[in-house]
């Protein structure tokens, strides 16, 4: 045990060694240096992306490589085309009225977590933003996906060194594990840990005394409110909760649908191969499909098809059933599917009207995955933005296939990304979908602007406690 | 490692320019070869001139210290832009104070 723990330490020791020479270097770099080595790197990477996305399928037996291959392009293509001219490096901004000037300075080594469902597309993406900032990176892949994220890091590390990139500003630990993960993430010489992961990943992260930006799970719910096009939002929920197997934590999990809409939603869902199970059946999928001794959904759907997860139930589904429609009378611990499941399984609701659909929708919301994502078809403005206020979700998308949707890039227009904030509500700091801004510390040169209001303001008024506020509000914004 | 003879004439080792990987690389066999006839000699790196250092100079200046010891090598003229990457490689007590 004790040379175990020795070559961790000193493993632990050379990363953390490299990785400062590697940011000491960096900060030299300029703008056109920084951007060349990203164009590098983003090139290799697209180039590999049919490979990347075969080798993650393969390994890790989660999703399909198909839509890995989407997921590569989005954090190759989508996101270098979204970074591609942030100024990084240097002044950015210069403000002659107020005098303010800001400064882009690299933070210093991050630890990049990488989880297995998307363990290609995420190296590549974290890559991008820290190189981008000037930030070496070193990638903690899953165990389940050390290979292929490997892989990933290593075409991007030599399409960087190729462009003249610092030594080691990308390193991946080939044989990860909690040990190592744990002793990276309370070195001092880490600037910084992109946590994307499980909730206990995240919370290790947030308590290991270096800064964090960490993710939340997701719980989506889906609200098909009476002005939807129904066709069409069935047409991309199938797409967004097919996509990889469902993997993709802003995947769809719940659709709560008004009663007006109801029977045609079903015939729509139906005429697209989804089942919708029998209360019996729900049980047989929640038995496989939850695991109730630890209260989280099983590894052993995740990614999986309807079929499959059919088959593992004991269930005659028909043999082309692309989707499992679990109609649920509640949400929470006693009905288990209405929780984050990721696979091709949706719960399904049926809502009298607007208040209470939403109201069900507010109790998925908080029930697993607050602050990630919220969905809504409709065509009423006013409606939306009253279901929008009152989700607790740092994006609430509007008539948009979720997984992709909550990425960005691809359907709207947030930034394209593999991290996506939760705020508060998922114990995050930041609702935002991360990108290369996030990695940046931003100085500011303050140059001397009188406040000309206190300047003209008789000084002494503050210290004579007589004096009300508003009388102190009108001296302080007198003008003449 | 050798002891350094404080009271010796130290070697010194001048640098100019971009000390980048290519550069770095070129001139390695002279400077190991150099870092070799200092004998018990102090070690002195002259940065007066030099704009850009890679992680491959900073190499050079490990090896030299761990020639001359901590207390017989010394970095000296240092830019401001590249004394900032050696305080965040951790390496700033290699400066000259």
């Amino acid at each position: 045990m004790e040379q175990v723990i020795d070559s961790l330490a000193a493993g632990v020791e050379e990363f953390l060694n490299r990785a400062s020479a590697a940011a000491a270097v960096f900060t030299q770099f300029t703008q056109k240096q920084t951007d060349r080595v990203v164009r590098a790197v983003y090139e290799a990477a697209l180039n590999h992306r049919v490979e990347l996305a075969k080798l993650a399928a393969e390994e890790t037996g989660l999703g399909r490589w198909q839509d890995k291959v989407v997921k590569n392009v989005v954090a190759a293509q989508f996101v270098y085309e979204d970074i591609k001219d942030l100024k990084t490096v240097g002044i950015i901004g210069e403000d002659r009225t107020t005098g303010i000037v800001e400064i882009a300075q690299p933070m210093g080594p991050i630890f990049g977590i990488i989880p297995v469902t998307n363990p290609t597309s995420t190296v590549i993406f974290k890559t991008l933003i820290a190189l981008k900032t000037r930030n070496p990176i070193i990638l903690s892949p899953s165990p389940r996906a050390k290979r292929c994220s490997a892989a990933a890091a290593e075409i991007c590390y030599r399409a960087a060194i190729e462009a003249d990139a610092p030594e080691h500003c990308v390193q991946w630990i080939s044989e990860p594990s909690h040990q190592w993960t744990s002793a990276m993430m309370s070195d001092k010489r880490l600037a910084l840990i992109l946590a994307t992961g499980g909730s206990g990943l995240v919370q290790a992260a947030y308590s290991s005394g270096t800064p964090a930006i960490g993710v939340g799970a997701g719980n989506v719910p889906v609200y098909i409110e009476s002005s939807a096009d129904v066709p069409f939002a069935v047409e991309q929920i199938r797409t967004s909760k097919l996509f990889d197997n469902g993997t993709v934590c802003a995947s769809e999990q719940a659709i709560v649908v008004e009663e007006s809409l109801a029977e045609r939603t079903a015939a729509e869902f139906r005429k697209r191969n989804a089942y919708f199970l029998s209360e019996a059946e729900v049980a047989r999928v929640t038995t496989i499909a939850y695991d109730a001794v630890k209260g989280v959904m099983s590894p052993a759907v995740v990614g999986q098809s309807a079929r499959k997860i059919a088959m593992m139930a004991g269930i005659e589904a028909p043999t082309d059933v692309e989707l499992l429609i679990a109609p649920l009378s509640g949400v929470g611990p006693q009905w288990p599917l209405s929780g984050e499941i990721l696979a091709p399984i949706l719960a399904w609701y049926v809502a009298d009207d607007f208040q209470k659909a939403v109201n069900l929708c507010l109790d998925l919301n908080y029930y697993g995955g607050t602050g990630h994502t919220a969905v809504i078809y409709s065509n009423d403005d006013l409606r939306i933005k009253q279901f929008a206020m009152l989700m607790n979700a740092g994006r609430i998308l509007v008539n948009t296939p979720s997984s992709q949707g909550a990425v960005g890039g691809i359907y709207n227009t947030l930034h394209p990304s593999f991290t996506l904030g939760c705020g508060t509500g998922g114990r995050n700091i930041t609702t935002d979908n991360i990108t290369a801004y996030h990695l940046l510390n931003i100085q500011r040169i303050a140059r001397r602007r009188d406040n000309q209001r206190l300047l003209r303001c008789d000084p002494q008024l503050f210290f004579d406690e007589s004096i009300e506020a508003a009388d102190l509000d009108a001296a302080f914004n007198r003008n003449s | 490692m050798n002891e350094p003879n404080q009271l010796q004439e130290p070697l010194c080792i001048r640098f100019t320019g971009c000390m980048d990987t290519a550069k770095c690389g070129d001139m390695e066999a002279e400077v190991l070869a150099a870092l070799e006839s200092a004998g018990d000699r102090p070690i002195v790196y002259d940065l007066g001139g030099v704009e850009f250092v890679s992680s491959a100079f900073l190499r050079f200046c490990v090896l030299a210290s761990r020639r001359a010891g901590p207390a017989g090598f010394r970095v000296v003229n240092v830019d401001p832009l590249v004394k900032r990457v050696f305080k965040i490689a951790g390496l700033d007590g290699m400066l000259e104070a």
